[in-house]
């Protein structure tokens, strides 16, 4: 008798089972398509690696409430670098792995390369690094080009000399000779006189070259107050170096965004260098920034940096990670569908406003995504390096958790 | 004048069979598994115009990168910033292309370069190209440049869509193996032999060196100007650091190698073979293993190397025959 009432329990245990397993939600599969081969590798290593653990919390915590808890299955696919390839796989993961919404590393050319794609199959992207969107279907957490990069920048200096009682007037243009730096350097030409600024010159930096002294050289030859543009963090570090080589003093070195404010450049440099040159007179532009008064950003660094198993302190490139996880489960709990069309709307319909725990990106307006799919508010952040090699913000002034030094 | 191999060659069910099979293949497959074709049959021209300098003469050039880019970029350009029809902006870019490959051979004749020598000359052509490329803002910088969308019209250069794409790229490989093919069974492939063996020998019994070497350049120069800008308009993008890098050179030299240089079937089956397995490698396994596909290309480089300098085809035929020989002395028996 207890045998059968045993079997008959075994029974209805299974039978139960078998039925909350019929009952969960299927999985919302969605694409990344990520630099895990080729030189930019180490961008799209991190990002992906804090991507998919942000997922695989937002899983744990429940997955998508307004879809019954349906868990979010991520699917990768590696682009080795190249945007031609990058288009291919962005054709692979939606016509042969089904995915409903593609989440991405993207640099600029990717995004470019994609966007037909996107544009045929009609499925809507968040990417984390292009700095502008061609495509209906893309949004990017990056800045434009103009509005992003080279506005704030003119801001920041505009500022320095009005609240801080800086003195600049002659600026140089000092940038990595690469596809993103040189679209910022157009919108730069522009808004510098606009602004009442002199540009005395270029000085675009070889990406090939191992050594910028010859750069160094040249811009030091122009007399400039300041210098303005955007910098790889290959050759942050040589220009880094070449300061310190040359001992160039009086000259407020400010730009964006690897070559002045990845943590990388720390080991790059060495602790001797980066002492004495990227503690003084040097600002960055950033998108994301582990300084600055976010208190929630704190919290999630440490988190990441706790459970995430990276072999790398948390940068830029992981915090973008994390916040396109939490764009992905704001738009699906938005739609509560996996039809790509609603997702594309849900886009333009979702807000993180300031002070949300998922809001990583420090922006006074929080984050919304405009009619050209990139941020309404798109004001970077301007961080100075400390001693310890954390990073204070010191604009613009209502996320600030430091003063700008002087010019030494 | 050509020989009647050729004629034969043109007859063959050997060729249209698997042109025609090839022909169908929209039909059968998914647009990602389209793509992949596509590109496989683009690196098919680029391989098999490379391989009229490259094999045929002998000439390690890696200045090709340079006529993909002019085919790519300049064409591009001359559409986005003038508003040339895609169609003659190719030719432009072709012509372009041809004038630039003689005066590369010009240059070659002119010094006697030798074949190390030669190859450094094209690397800096090729690095040349790049940095012009990348400093132009008419030529769309390091940013590339974005075309037009694609409306299906085919007197603008568009082919509407994968299939259209597909078609377009299988007849541009078709029309560089039908070239290929032309070379070798006329005087001008005797003569690129000769001076591909002993340049010398070849001189002394009258081959007039800078005219065979002009020859193959502005043909192979033209046919790769042309793959790139259909590569341009397939891909709607114009990416510089792909199209007018010197590494898209190394890539084609790699595969027409492994393949096996001199004749076109070698460098038709490698860029057939390993393109679409280094597509299917990286989508079945990027995600799981990033690189591998790199460094399964590497090793079979390595083994190419070492088992088989000639290529891969010449050495897999070597067998056939001996298979084929060895059968027959058993009948014998």
């Amino acid at each position: 008798m207890g045998r059968k009432y045993a079997v008959a329990l075994l029974l209805l245990a299974l039978t139960l089972g078998h039925t909350a397993r019929a009952a969960e939600p299927p999985p919302v599969r969605v694409g990344s398509i990520m630099q895990m081969s080729g030189p930019l590798a180490s961008y799209g290593q991190e990002a992906w690696s804090v991507y998919k653990y942000t997922i695989d919390k937002i899983n744990a915590e429940g997955g998508i409430k307004s879809m019954g808890g349906a868990k979010i299955e991520t699917v990768l696919a590696d682009d080795a670098s190249l945007p031609a390839r990058a288009a291919n796989e962005a054709r692979r993961l939606i016509t042969d792995e089904h995915v409903v919404m593609l989440a991405s590393g993207l640099q600029t050319p990717e995004m470019l390369a994609i966007c037909p794609v996107l544009d045929e199959l009609k499925i809507p992207t968040i990417a984390m690094m292009p700095a502008g969107s061609v495509s209906p279907y893309l949004f990017t957490l990056n800045f434009p080009y103009d509005r992003g990069y080279a506005k704030t920048m003119v801001d920041f200096l505009t500022w320095l000399n009005k609240e801080k009682g800086f003195h600049i007037k002659n600026v140089a243009m000092f940038y990595s000779n690469y596809e993103a730096a040189q679209k910022v350097n157009e919108a730069l030409k522009r808004r510098l006189p606009e602004a009442g600024f002199n540009v005395v010159g270029e000085v675009p930096m070889d990406i090939k070259a191992t050594d910028q002294t010859a750069a160094m050289l040249r811009l030091r030859s122009l007399k400039p107050d300041a210098t303005a543009g955007l910098v790889r963090a290959q050759e942050g570090a040589l220009l880094n170096q070449a300061r310190y080589s040359l001992n160039v003093k009086g000259v407020l070195f400010m730009g964006g965004v690897g070559g002045f404010s990845d943590q990388q450049l720390w080991k790059d440099v060495g602790d001797q260098i980066g002492q004495a040159t990227l503690i003084r007179d040097l600002f960055g532009l950033t998108v994301f920034s582990t300084g600055g008064n976010n208190p929630t950003l704190g919290a999630v660094i440490e988190d990441i940096t706790r459970n995430a198993h990276l072999s790398v302190p948390v940068s830029a490139n992981g915090l973008s990670g994390a916040q396109a996880a939490r764009v992905v489960q704001r738009v699906l709990e938005i739609v509560g569908s996996t039809d790509p069309e609603a997702i594309r709307a849900a886009f333009r319909k979702m807000k993180i406003p300031r002070g949300d725990p998922d809001l990583l990106i420090n922006r006074v307006g929080g984050l919304e995504f405009g009619d050209d799919g990139a941020a309404v508010d798109s004001t970077g952040l301007i961080i100075q390096w400390m001693p310890d090699h954390s990073q204070r913000v010191v604009f613009p002034p209502a996320l600030a958790d430091g003063e700008p030094r002087p010019i030494q | 004048m050509m020989r009647p191999d050729f004629f034969q060659f043109l007859r063959s069910p050997l060729l249209w069979v698997p042109v025609i099979l090839a022909a169908l293949l929209p039909y059968g497959l998914s647009s990602y598994h389209l793509a992949i074709g596509t590109l496989a049959l683009l690196y098919v021209s680029l391989a098999l115009s490379w391989n009229i300098v490259g094999g045929m003469a002998g000439q390690i050039s890696l200045t090709h990168s340079v006529f993909v880019g002019c085919g790519a970029i300049f064409a591009s350009s001359l559409l986005v910033r003038l508003g040339v029809n895609l169609w003659i902006a190719m030719a432009i870019a072709a012509a372009v292309s041809a004038a630039i490959g003689v005066f590369i051979a010009l240059v070659d004749s002119r010094f006697r370069l030798g074949h190390l020598s030669f190859a450094l000359v094209t690397l800096a052509f090729a690095e040349i190209g790049e940095l012009v490329v990348s400093g132009s803002e008419w030529l769309g910088g390091a940013s590339g440049i974005d075309l037009p969308k694609d409306r299906g019209q085919f007197w603008q250069f568009q082919f509407g869509g994968g299939s259209g794409y597909f078609w377009a790229a299988l007849v541009l490989a078709l029309i560089c193996l039908v070239v290929s093919q032309a070379i070798l069974s006329s005087r001008l492939g005797y003569f690129l032999r000769a001076v591909r063996d002993n340049e010398d020998a070849a001189q002394a019994i009258g081959i007039r060196l800078f005219r065979a070497k002009a020859m193959a350049m502005a043909i192979s120069a033209a046919l790769s100007s042309v793959a790139g800008t259909l590569y341009a308009r397939y891909s709607n993008f114009v990416d510089p650091s792909l199209l007018a890098s010197p590494n898209l050179t190394i890539e084609i030299v790699l595969v027409a190698t492994i393949g096996g240089l001199g004749t076109p079937l070698g460098p038709l089956l490698a860029a057939l073979v390993l393109i679409p397995c280094g597509e299917l490698l990286r989508g079945r396994f990027g995600g799981s293993l990033p690189g591998l596909h790199f460094f399964l290309y590497g090793v079979l480089i390595i083994i190419v190397v070492l088992t088989s300098p000639e290529g891969m085809v010449p050495r897999l035929f070597g067998l056939w025959k001996r298979f084929v020989a060895g059968r027959a002395r058993s009948r014998d028996v």
